[in-house]
This record gives C-alpha cells, structure tokens and sequence, in this order.
C-alpha cells in the first residue's frame, strides 16, 4: 500500500515529464484551423493564452501527408541532420576512443593536466569558441559546410570524458600482464581497451547522437546556406500558418531519438553513471 | 524490446524517410509551375485592324419611267447583272397604243379650243375699234351740235339786246318830242324780259353743249378703256406643249415596243413594279453602277479608331472569292449611324474586284514608333487595376537555388494583340518575363523552366 502510495507522486512527475510529447502529438493530428485557433494568441497578435486539448476535435493525418509527401525541404534538414550527426559520431569514434584511452592508460608526461584542461574547455560554453571556431573555419574554407561543423564537433571533450571514465575502469594489471606478455600498444588497446570500454564508447555515442541530432548553434553560426540546414533550424523557420506541419515535423524528427534512446538506454545510464562518479 | 530490434526499426525509419524523400521530390516537381520566359526586346508595335464587311455599290442609278403606265412583264431580278440595252421591263403596248391616241386627242382638242379662243379675241378688238370711232363720232357731233345751239342762242340774245336797245332809243327821241310815258313801260318790259329770256337760253345752250361734250368724251374714254388680261389662250398652249412632249415620250416607247432598257452595266439592287401593276413616281428598278466600281463597308470599334487614319493602305481580301488586292486606301471612316459605337470604314475598290452584296475582310496595319521594352502580351497580367509581370527571381532556400516568380509593376505605354511595350526603365535587360506557365503563379511561387 505504501509502494503505491509512493508511486503517486511520482506518477505526477512522469505525467509533467510525458505531457509535453502528449500535446505534441495530439497537435501534429489536429488541422490547421484548430491548431491556428488554439495558438493564435501566442503566435498572432490576439494576445491572451493559448490553449491546447488533450486530444484534437477532428483528428487527420494531413499535417503528416504534407510533411512526407508535399515538403521536400523538410527531407533535405532531415538528411543534413543525419548526415552531421553521422559524421559527428564517426569522427567522435575514430578520434575521441584513441583520445580517452591515451589519457586513461597513456603514460606521458602531464597526462593529467593536460587530461584537466581538456576537460575545462568541456565547461565551456559555445559562445566562447563561436568566434575562434569561427575565424578558424573561415582560415581553412570551411565555413558554411557540413566538413566544418563535423569538424568542430568532432573534438568535443564530453565524449572523450565518458569514455575515458569507462577505460579508466580496465585494470591497471590486465594491462600490464598483456604488455608483460609482449602485446603491443595497438595490440593492448583493441583486445583489451576496446572489450573493456565498448559500454561507455556506446554510451558516449548515444549522447552524443542526442547532443547532434538538435544540433542548433553551430548550424545557425556557420551555415549560411539554408540547403545545408540540420532539421533542427526547419522548425524556427515555420509560421502561424505551418504551425500543424511543426507539430508533424516534431514527431517525425523524434523518432530517430526514441529509437536510438530505447537502443543505447542501457548504456546510456551507465554513461551517465559514470560522468556523475567522481574518480 | 531489444537493442537489436530498435535498431532495425531506426533502419526501417530510415528507409522510410528515403522512399518519402523520393515521392515528396517527385511530388514537388509535379507540382511546381513549369514556365517559359521571354526577354525583353526592342521592337515597334503593330497594330493589326481587321474587319469584316459587305462589298456595296459606288453609285445607284435610278431607271425612271413616266407613271401610270402598266407592266406588263419584268425581265430582272434583284440582284440580277445587266449590260446596257439589256429589257428590264416590258409595258402593256396596248396601253400605250391607248395613251397615244388619247394624247393625240387632247392636243387636237386644246387646238381647237385655242383657235376658237382666237377667233373670239379678234371679233372683240374688232368691236372695241367700232366703239371708239363711234365714240370720236358721238363726241364732234356734240361739239358742233352744242356750238351751233349756244350761236343760235347767243344770236337770239343779241337780237333781243338790239330791240332793246333800239327800244331805248326811240322811246328817248319819242319823249324828247312828246313827252308821253304811259305805254312805253309795257314795251320795255316785255324787250328786257325777252333779252332775260335769251340770256338764260344761251346760258342753257352752253351748258347743254359742255354736258354733251362730257358724255361723248366718257363714252370715248370707256372705248379707249384696257380689257381685264386674260391667259386662258396661252395656258392651253402650254397645256398643248405638255401633251405634246407627253405624246413624243410615249411615242418614243412605243418606237421601243414598251421595252424598258438598262442604261448602264450594273446589278439590280430593288425592284419597284409588280407585273400587271402600274408604273408610279417612284423608280421602278433601282441599278447599282458597276462601271464606277463598289467599295467596301466594314464596321470596327470605335476603340480602334487610333488605328485608322484616311488614306491608309489596307488589304481587302475575299477567302470565298479567293481574291486579295494590297495597297487599297481607306476612303472615309465615319461613325455608324446605327451604332455610335462602331465606326464604318468605306474602302473604294476597283471594278470587278469583288460583286456587291460580297463579303469581304478589310485588314489595316499601323506601326508604333521603336519601344525599348517590349514583352510578350501574354506576360502581362492585371488585377485591381494594376498591370504587372512575373519576372524570374532566384531565391534561397533549404532545395538549394530555387527559380521563382516575382510580381513586378509595369507601366504599359502601348500594346497590340502580341506585345505590350512599357515605359523605358520598367525592367532591366537581362530581366526574364514569365511568358507562359503549366499553372497558376503568384509572387513568390517556385517555377521550373521549361525544358530543365
């Protein structure tokens, strides 16, 4: 009794947590007079509150039909967006697994301070790289495309911080037993770095598609053309009149998210875990 | 659900998302208005004026016969070509054969009558000579008669003076001797009262002589007195003259057998007379005159009147007639009568060119001066009184480059069926024009071009 007692509260919170995706749905169903009538007072000039019901009065699927077979530009954000993320996360693979298993095993001078500073530049918010990042894609012709933003993304310490938490968790003496045993550098990190921290590399990959799947200030800094525009910039350009398509477009680009989220939940968590652990 | 499981179906999302990539291109091109574009150019306008009208005669000549004269046979129809001397009515011969002889009457018997009236006139002035040598006669016979009455009165009363005075004279020389005195007076009295009698006889006699010289020289006068005019004898010559000239003109039909003959090559344009029936005043057969040649009527809009110009060259030509002649000119453009409206072109054309009652199209030309911006009529589009064109635009967008149209407000100077010319600086050069599209555009609307 008391168990379920205790489940209400919390009951309340996941209802708070879910509401938002509940009138994000019901709005994507709705047409586009009453999604007009319920956000007119926030979006036009009719000032007051918007209201919005739980369910739509005349549920149609036509903001989807418009999004999927009458918006070619929303496809064209969503395979930017797909296509940034991708690279973002390859690039993260192939940089930041070598990156945190050198700072984790490594064995060179000011490891640590240097494993401090980097993660220092991880506490630091975009606006204060916006303008060397900017300057330094403009010095290598990268600005206003995909290369440049994979680029800058590519090096972001977060991940190399998740990771580095998981490699660091590999005993020390399984390490040097295989070295003792004649196994090289390589040879230590790919049968026994790589084993050990698979978890947090795919924990570090999970959050890091959920960081670059909304992607929104890079873009909106370096990107001029709108062709080249994640799907994160698609929904800021809608109006009053496209609100329904927003609604829709939401969904849809949630989706993506859901799937990755419920596929990397587990190693999610443990990332999580492991960046709040102190070491 | 497992790690596997999500994964495939994010796989499956994403193949989703490529199909609907593809269907919504696909679907996008389908519905994106395929254009064609034209570019400005510099060119003079032409402004083609065509009508259609019906050929008429130049001039109508009238075939007039006297009336009252029967028809006995009609050769023509209306409509109908005739030469000269070809028979377009035929009168009752009998009928005139009648009238001639009538008319020979008439003039006999105005004959006889201005003889008669004649005769009449001379008998007259022969009696009024008669009356005035009488009159002359009466008035010297008065004269002599009155002179020789007042003499025989004035001698009379001389001789009683005398006696009286030869009275007075013895009755002095008497007394002188006797100095008697009774008696005597009686004497005196009775010879004064005798010279009173003679005075008042001559007096009488005087007056007799002028009051018989008064009536005779009156009586003279009334001889010498003008008759009242009289022209009865000369309207019957005139008369005479009429039936005279009627006789000649109806002898002269008559020479022709009755035959009423064309004068010249013409068509018949409207008949008048009815076999059986008689002629009237009016002309029996009306004949359009064909050696002056025809001309042309066509109607147009008064609208187009700045078109038009006098003496301009136009075409004529007749697709049913298969005939075309270039370089006629417009004789006169006048608003129709029927319609204030529409104006009447008249175009002369030459004999035998076209029939009348053809129909037939005029078609006029005038040149603008050079424009330097001339478009495509069909790019100009006009709403609310506004005349405006799409140009193609190029815009941004998340597609990349997209073609679009945009509205752009002209001023039209001028434009005829195929261009409108606007005023100089109304669009760039190397400014495109929507000339034609697969559908509706607005501004702003993304367009594709034809052939891309």
């Amino acid at each position: 009794m008391w168990k379920k007692l205790k489940m209400i509260p919390l009951a309340v919170l996941v209802f708070v947590c879910v509401y938002p995706f509940c009138f994000l749905a019901a709005g994507s169903l709705m047409g586009k007079g009453e999604i007009q009538e319920c956000l007119l007072a926030v979006m036009g000039d009719a000032g007051g509150y918007a209201h919005f019901p739980w369910l739509p009065r005349y549920p149609t699927c036509q903001s989807y039909v418009e999004i999927l077979l009458d918006s070619p530009e929303f496809f064209v954000m969503f395979w930017n967006s797909v296509k940034l993320t991708a690279g973002v996360l390859a690039g993260q693979f192939l940089f930041g697994i070598l990156a945190a298993w050198g700072f984790a095993k490594g064995t060179f001078p000011f490891r640590k301070i240097l494993f401090t500073f980097y993660i220092l530049l991880m506490m630091m918010p975009f606006q204060v790289f916006m303008l060397s990042d900017y300057l330094l894609l403009d010095g290598l012709h990268m600005l206003d495309t995909h290369r440049g933003i994979v680029l800058l993304c590519i090096f972001s310490p977060f991940p190399v911080f998740i990771m580095y938490r998981f490699f660091h968790q590999v005993p020390q003496a399984l390490v040097e037993a295989a070295r003792l045993d004649g196994a090289s550098q390589w040879q230590v990190f790919w049968h026994i770095g790589l084993p050990g921290g698979s978890s947090g590399i795919l924990s570090a990959l999970v959050l890091s598609f959920l960081e670059y799947w909304s992607l929104l200030e890079q873009p909106m800094t370096f990107l001029k053309s709108k062709k080249l525009w994640p799907l994160s910039l698609y929904l800021p350009n809608i109006g009053l009149e496209d609100a329904q398509a927003a609604f829709a477009a939401s969904v849809i680009a949630l989706i993506p998210a859901v799937l990755v989220f419920l596929a990397g939940q587990d190693y999610l968590e443990k990332g999580i875990m492991a960046a709040a652990v102190k070491e | 659900m497992g790690k596997e499981k999500m994964l495939k179906l994010l796989g499956k999302f994403l193949a989703f998302m490529l199909a609907c990539t593809i269907l919504s291109r696909s679907s996008a091109s389908m519905t994106t208005a395929v254009v064609q574009t034209a570019s400005p150019q510099r060119t003079a306008l032409s402004h083609t004026v065509s009508a259609t009208g019906k050929v008429a005669e130049n001039r109508v000549q009238a075939v007039q016969v006297e009336a009252g004269h029967k028809i006995s046979r009609i050769s023509v129809q209306e409509g109908d070509r005739v030469e000269p001397g070809d028979v377009l009515l035929q009168l009752d011969v009998r009928a005139l054969d009648h009238k001639i002889s009538s008319a020979r009457r008439e003039i006999e018997k105005i004959k006889w009558e201005i003889e008669d009236m004649e005769s009449a006139r001379r008998i007259q002035e022969e009696k009024k000579e008669l009356l005035l040598a009488r009159a002359q006669e009466d008035y010297a016979a008065a004269a002599e008669k009155g002179d020789q009455d007042a003499a025989r009165a004035a001698d009379e009363l001389n001789e009683a003076i005398n006696r009286l005075n030869q009275y007075y004279a013895d009755l002095n020389s008497r007394q002188e001797i006797q100095g008697e005195s009774g008696g005597i007076e009686e004497q005196e009295q009775g010879l004064a009262e005798a010279v009173k009698t003679a005075q008042a006889a001559y007096d009488d006699a005087l007056l007799a002589r002028q009051e018989g010289l008064l009536n005779a020289q009156r009586a003279w006068e009334d001889a010498l007195a003008e008759k009242p005019a009289d022209s009865t004898d000369r309207m019957r010559e005139a008369d005479m003259k009429e039936k005279q000239i009627q006789l000649r003109k109806l002898e002269k039909l008559r020479k022709k057998e009755g035959k009423i003959v064309s004068p010249i090559k013409g068509t018949v344009t409207k008949l008048n007379a009815a076999p059986g029936e008689s002629t009237t005043e009016a002309a029996p057969v009306l004949l359009a005159d064909l050696s002056s040649g025809c001309r042309l009527i066509a109607q147009v809009g008064k609208e187009e009147e700045k078109y038009l110009e006098k003496d301009m060259p136009v075409t004529v030509s007749s697709e049913l007639k298969k005939k075309k002649e270039e370089n006629l000119k417009i004789h006169s453009i006048e608003v129709s009568a029927e319609d204030p409206s529409l104006l009447e072109i008249c175009v002369y054309l030459p004999a035998d060119l076209l029939e009348i009652g053809d129909s037939a199209e005029m078609t006029a030309e005038k040149k603008s001066k050079t424009y330097s911006t001339c478009i495509p009529l069909q790019a100009l589009h006009e709403a609310n009184g506004m005349k405006f064109v799409y140009v193609l635009g190029e815009k941004e967008t998340v597609l990349g480059k997209q073609l679009t149209a945009m509205k752009h407000s002209v001023n039209v100077q001028e434009q005829n069926e195929q261009y409108a010319a606007l005023a100089d600086g109304s669009l760039a050069v190397d400014e495109k024009v929507i000339q034609d599209s697969s559908k509706a555009i607005d501004e702003g609307s993304p367009v594709r071009l034809e052939g891309s």
